[in-house]
């Protein structure tokens, strides 16, 4: 059953790289967008860098700067769109179901496309940039407003052997 | 401040600011001698500077377009920086001198396929003079009697591992980062931000010496936001004044004396390239062939290790830990040339960048959570010039000046590939005998930091595009200032020698002028 329903998906997903690769002309609009592309957007960035304790907000605030960008180009509109029908083959509710496995390999079968790349080099850089994922990971932040770290801790490990 | 006109035909134009471009300016006004230095980039006060990476990068990285061929990154094969003072606002300030074998490369290692190895025209009797005014100026510490910087958390990693491995020249390193407040800098407050440009100007960087120092001497002027991008010459071979874009792109053209160029290899290809004309066919300085070939970047890789325990690499300098050891040559390790390791440090979005490229999903993330376990080092070793590795021109893409996007083209000698199996495994070793839990190579990941080559020094004009002091063969009066003029790369970071070059340069091009040769 399970495999019938990837290829399926699969199927979409080369419809979807089809359109891409068909490209944008000039002058057309962009495709609005609606609540559901934000939210399935939103759950794929999550799927590229999942960190199930990070404060959830991150990958929503991350989606509203790769939108903003979106908004501002025909071309990645379009090819977001297709992209996003190809994933949820037409139904933005039944990829918020999917189990993430299924999710990791229809993404992975649109990982070299143009589209792909883009988001996940802004999600990288947005979710890597953001302060709460810096606290998640240990990464202190800007140092000069407290001396750098001469006073506080740049040599206190304490675990090496003698 | 002192302004030149543009028809004022006593200026020496240097172009770029940098460690090449800011010490010759600075050294050559001090000598008397009229400077206006051509610099692309805004000037930045120390205000401007924050501890924050991904804003640093925006105002001070080389953002321009360039495409990289081979193993060199394609969309970002060069990471240099346009701003008053250069990439000595990214470097990390490691000093070491070139050793006698590495200077004498041919002699050494011998005849070896696919290389145009050579040995430089310059010997380490006539450098070393140059070297210690060089350490002295930026107060290099292990140098003029200058403490070390303390060891950071990830250097007490590195050092550790190393010990394991019978290491035994191992230490800091010798920095231009100042240990106590030396010629007006402060010191280092371990901000952990080198490669942003430090904040408290305790990392040299020309931006804040040698700029205000030439400054100061009343014959200097630094015009920013001037972009280099034509140099014009008589059919007496000399250069006679230089071709600009200012800031609003409108151009303009600098009457010069002389002309020397440090816009750090590629710039310098391009700029050599691009003043191509009936005299010069394959451009300006070139009729040897060899400008923008033999371009060399280091053997260069990372290793970082899943320590045990929590290292939070981001505290503290950069570079501060050097293993010499693996610097000698040594034919027993089946390759030429020797290696340096040297500990480096990653914020978490570079970690993400660089670890494993193109990465994502669940084991990723998994494997970057373990970001305050993550110990790193650097291997820099040997890169044997080939003719084939080259900086060229794009025949027909252009950038927003109007100019040919540059192509960067590296891959990797036999020999460098056996260095760099060799360097990935000593700095796995370094880790796995602490304990490691996990250890990620990281391989033909990074943009070229050091550029060299591409306008060598050497005895024969057909050879080599420059004599032993930086001065083109072609033309008297045109000088090379940077990397470029490296006939080999030697295993030593750059710069220190780029900086003695230069201050050997300044003197000569001093006498030279005042005895109205030039
Ligand atoms: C992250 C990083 C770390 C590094 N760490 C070290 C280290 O530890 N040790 C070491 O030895 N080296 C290090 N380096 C290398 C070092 O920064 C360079 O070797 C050095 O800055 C080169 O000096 P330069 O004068 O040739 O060029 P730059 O310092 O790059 O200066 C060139 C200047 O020329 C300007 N320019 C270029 N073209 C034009 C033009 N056409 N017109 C006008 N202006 C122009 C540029 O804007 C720039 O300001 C590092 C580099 C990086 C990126
Ligand atoms: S670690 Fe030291 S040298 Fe580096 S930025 Fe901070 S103060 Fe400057």
């Amino acid at each position: 059953m399970a495999m019938k329903r990837r290829e399926f998906l699969r199927l979409n997903i080369n419809l979807a790289l089809l359109s891409l690769c068909g490209g944008v002309g000039a002058g057309e609009i962009a495709i609005p967008w609606s609540g559901n592309d934000k939210k399935t957007l939103a759950d794929v960035l999550y799927q590229l860098f999942p960190h199930p304790r990070l404060n959830k907000d991150v990958y929503k605030q991350v989606t509203e700067q790769i939108s903003h960008k979106i908004a501002q180009s025909n071309e990645l509109a379009s090819m977001m769109k297709n992209a996003m029908d190809g994933l949820t083959g037409n139904s933005r509710e039944k990829w918020s179901m999917l189990p993430p496995r299924d999710k990791t390999e229809l993404l992975e079968e649109i990982q070299h496309t143009p589209f792909f790349q883009f988001v996940l080099n802004e999600t990288l850089s947005g979710v890597y940039r953001h302060p709460d994922t810096w606290k998640l990971l240990g990464f202190e932040g800007s140092s000069l407003e407290f001396g750098g770290y001469i006073n506080r801790g740049f040599n206190d490990i304490d675990w090496l052997p003698e | 401040m002192t302004k030149f006109s543009l028809n004022d035909p006593s200026v020496v134009v240097v172009i770029g600011s940098g460690a090449g471009g800011g010490t010759l300016s600075n050294a050559l006004s001090n000598n008397g001698i009229n400077v206006v230095c051509l610099e692309a980039g805004k000037r930045l006060a120390l205000e401007d500077i924050v501890t924050n990476e991904a804003e640093m990068f925006g105002k001070i990285t080389w953002l321009d377009e360039r495409q990289g061929k081979g193993v060199a990154p394609p969309p970002f094969p060069v990471w240099n920086c346009k701003t008053a003072g250069g990439t000595t606002m990214h470097w990390t300030a490691t000093c070491e001198r070139l050793l006698e074998h590495e200077l004498n490369a041919r002699s050494h290692y011998g005849d070896i396929k696919d290389t145009t190895l050579v040995d430089w025209p310059v010997t380490l009797d006539e450098l070393e003079p140059f070297y210690a005014i060089a350490e002295d100026r930026l107060g290099v510490t292990g140098t003029n009697g200058i403490t070390r910087l303390p060891g950071n958390n990830n250097y007490l990693v590195f050092e550790a591992g190393a010990k394991k491995l019978g290491y035994k020249d191992v230490n800091t390193g010798n920095l231009a980062i100042n240990s106590s407040p030396r010629n007006g800098r402060g010191s280092c407050q371990q901000l952990g931000f080198c490669a942003s440009g430090c904040a408290v100007g305790a990392k040299w960087s020309t931006l804040y010496t040698d700029i205000p120092e030439a400054e100061q001497s009343g014959h200097f002027e630094l015009r920013t936001e001037s972009m280099a991008v034509r140099l014009n010459h008589d059919n007496k071979g000399r250069v006679t004044g230089v071709d600009y874009l200012d800031k609003n792109r409108v151009r303009h053209t600098q009457s010069a004396r002389a002309i020397c160029i440090a816009g750090n290899v590629v710039e310098t290809t391009r700029l050599l390239l691009n003043s191509q004309c009936k005299q010069f066919p394959n451009g300006l300085a070139n009729h040897s062939g060899q400008v923008g070939k033999n371009y060399m970047r280091h053997v260069m890789a990372g290793v970082v290790g899943v320590m045990p325990g929590k290292v939070h690499l981001h505290r503290g300098a950069h570079q501060a830990g050097i293993i010499k050891d693996e610097r000698p040559h040594n034919d027993k390790r089946g390759f030429f040339g020797g290696l340096l390791l040297e500990t480096v440090n990653f914020t978490p979005e570079s970690m993400a960048r660089f670890l494993k490229p193109g990465s994502w999903g669940q084991a990723y993330a998994e494997l970057l959570e373990k970001y305050d376990h993550m110990a790193a080092l650097l291997i820099v070793g040997e890169d044997p010039p080939m003719s084939a590795n080259s900086i060229t021109l794009h025949p027909t893409r252009k950038d927003h000046y109007g100019l040919p996007v540059p192509i960067v083209h590296y891959e990797h000698h036999d020999n460098s590939r056996k260095m760099l199996r060799y360097g990935l495994d000593k700095g796995r070793q370094i880790y796995e005998a602490l304990g490691a839990k996990q250890v990620i190579e990281m391989l033909d990941v990074f943009p070229a930091t050091h550029n060299m080559g591409t306008a060598r020094m050497g005895n024969d004009p057909r050879a080599s595009v420059c004599n032993h002091w930086g001065q083109t063969h072609d033309l008297d009066n045109l000088f090379i200032s940077d990397g470029s003029l490296f006939p080999t790369s030697g295993s030593a970071n750059p710069t220190l020698t780029i900086i003695a070059l230069a201050l050997r340069q300044a003197n000569y091009l001093t006498s030279r002028i005042q005895s109205n040769a030039i």
